[in-house]
């Protein structure tokens, strides 16, 4: 019966018991694991010049802003109401 | 078959089998080993705890969440800029509504106010740069009463149309792309005035409306602030905000430990991370302990105001009460606190 047992196991140099299971498992997931990793990190450190291009432009943006400007001087009752807004609108919670 | 492949190494027998798995298992750990050498010194998230990964919006936080959350951050940037780094937690206080006033006038275009702010504010400072304040220089020009007769059409030549006037033709007051990279040898300059720009703590701010995880809100003294852990990324606040006020992280800040601030305020100038939206918060570390912005502070010609808009007696309300004030397109409806005003 041993004998069976272990033809079983080992049919054919193929190791079926449950250590060796775990053992391939484990091994695969860490070169999994430590696969992505790399790939993460060499896609993240190739050099993207779009990224000071986009900065730029969002910067650039404000001058498109500035240009609808519109300035127009509040008159004194204007500027009581706004004060008087802040000051009755104001509200405290901590 | 297998039996013939085996072979005898010192009283071991190997099979090509076995022999690979060993082989992967050890490239598997030189691997790991090799990738977590490579992540662990530079970037800032992979300091980052779980606990500071899957932490609660700040304001949902109770007290004692807080306290922990500010405690993680102040070990992490400690370790990471070498130097002992405080983070703070002071809410606005009591009976303050901050306000600003800018002379428009006065101002020289010097931008000291950029550079102190950049500093003060732990701003990324290259690759890419990112300010707070713009200074936007603009034409002078003038509009005179001589040149309003004058335009197309050229009367009394040509006798249809509307007479436009000469002064149609002149740019006084324009903003031309990329004049916030100016570099005069002086300032200012003859035919210039300047412009800064920065948030203008709406009162009703359209960004805190569009915010779809609520990570930018109000706060009772009228700063409008950001949680930068809970904040996505997603830029909407940006395209929201009528002053283009805001700054968004496209790469990892560029922020060397010697020049870093290491006075913080959890909602204001503490170091940020990649992907996240920034801006001016009338620096709430100084101005909730009764300091001045860096920006007043440092101004040379005292163009720049600042204090409680409850008080009758603070220097923004007088300025309100005697000064020709404006604001920056009031016609939006977000009653910016950060006025501009001429003597």
């Amino acid at each position: 019966m041993p004998e069976d047992k272990e033809s079983e196991v080992k049919r054919e140099g193929v190791d079926f018991s449950k250590r060796a299971f775990i053992k391939t498992a484990l091994i695969g997931g860490i070169a999994v694991a430590s696969g992505a990793v790399i790939a993460k990190k060499i896609v993240s450190n190739i050099p993207n010049t779009g990224l000071t291009n986009a900065s730029v432009s969002d910067e650039l943006q404000q001058d498109r802003v500035m240009k609808d400007k519109e300035f127009v001087v509040m008159s004194k009752e204007e500027k009581d109401r706004m004060v008087q807004m802040f000051v009755s609108e104001y509200k405290y919670t901590a | 078959m297998p039996a013939e492949e085996k072979k005898e190494v010192k009283g071991t027998t190997i099979s090509r089998r076995q022999f690979f798995k060993q082989a992967g298992a050890v490239s598997a750990a030189v691997a790991a080993a090799a990738a977590s050498s490579v992540i662990a010194p530079e970037e800032a998230e992979a300091r980052t705890t779980f606990a500071e990964f899957f932490q609660n919006n700040y304001r949902l936080m109770t007290d004692e969440e807080k306290k922990e959350a500010i405690a993680r951050l102040e070990q992490r940037h400690s370790e990471e800029y070498g130097k002992k780094v405080t983070v703070d937690g002071s809410p606005a206080m009591k009976d303050v509504l901050f306000g600003y006033a800018l002379n428009i006038q006065k101002c020289i275009g010097c931008r000291r106010c950029v550079y102190a702010c950049v500093k003060e504010n732990n701003q990324s400072r290259h690759d890419t740069e990112i300010q707070w304040i713009r200074v936007i220089r603009m034409e002078k020009g003038n509009f005179t009463v001589d040149d309003m007769d004058k335009g197309y059409p050229n009367s009394p030549n040509e006798s249809f149309g509307i007479q436009v006037g000469g002064n149609a033709y002149k740019n006084a007051g324009v903003a031309l792309e990329g004049q916030h990279y100016y570099q005069p040898e002086r300032v200012p300059e003859k035919d210039a005035f300047y412009f800064p720009v920065q948030c203008m703590q709406c009162e009703k701010p359209p960004c805190v409306k569009v915010c779809p995880v609520r990570t930018t809100y109000r706060d009772p003294d009228g700063i409008v602030v950001i949680d930068y852990n809970w904040c996505i990324g997603c830029r909407m606040c940006m395209g929201a905000c009528p002053y283009w006020a805001r700054r968004f992280n496209w790469g990892d800040p560029n922020l060397p430990a010697e020049e870093m601030n290491p006075k913080t305020h959890y909602l204001g100038n503490r170091p940020r991370m990649r992907g996240v939206v920034e801006k001016c918060t009338f620096c709430l570390q100084r101005t909730r302990k009764g300091r001045y912005p860096a920006c007043v502070e440092v101004c040379p010609v005292g163009a720049r105001k600042f204090g409680n808009l409850l008080d009758p007696e603070s220097e923004v309300r007088k300025i309100l009460d005697r000064k020709k004030v404006f604001r920056l397109k009031a016609d939006m409806n977000t009653y910016p606190k950060f006025f501009y005003f001429i003597d």
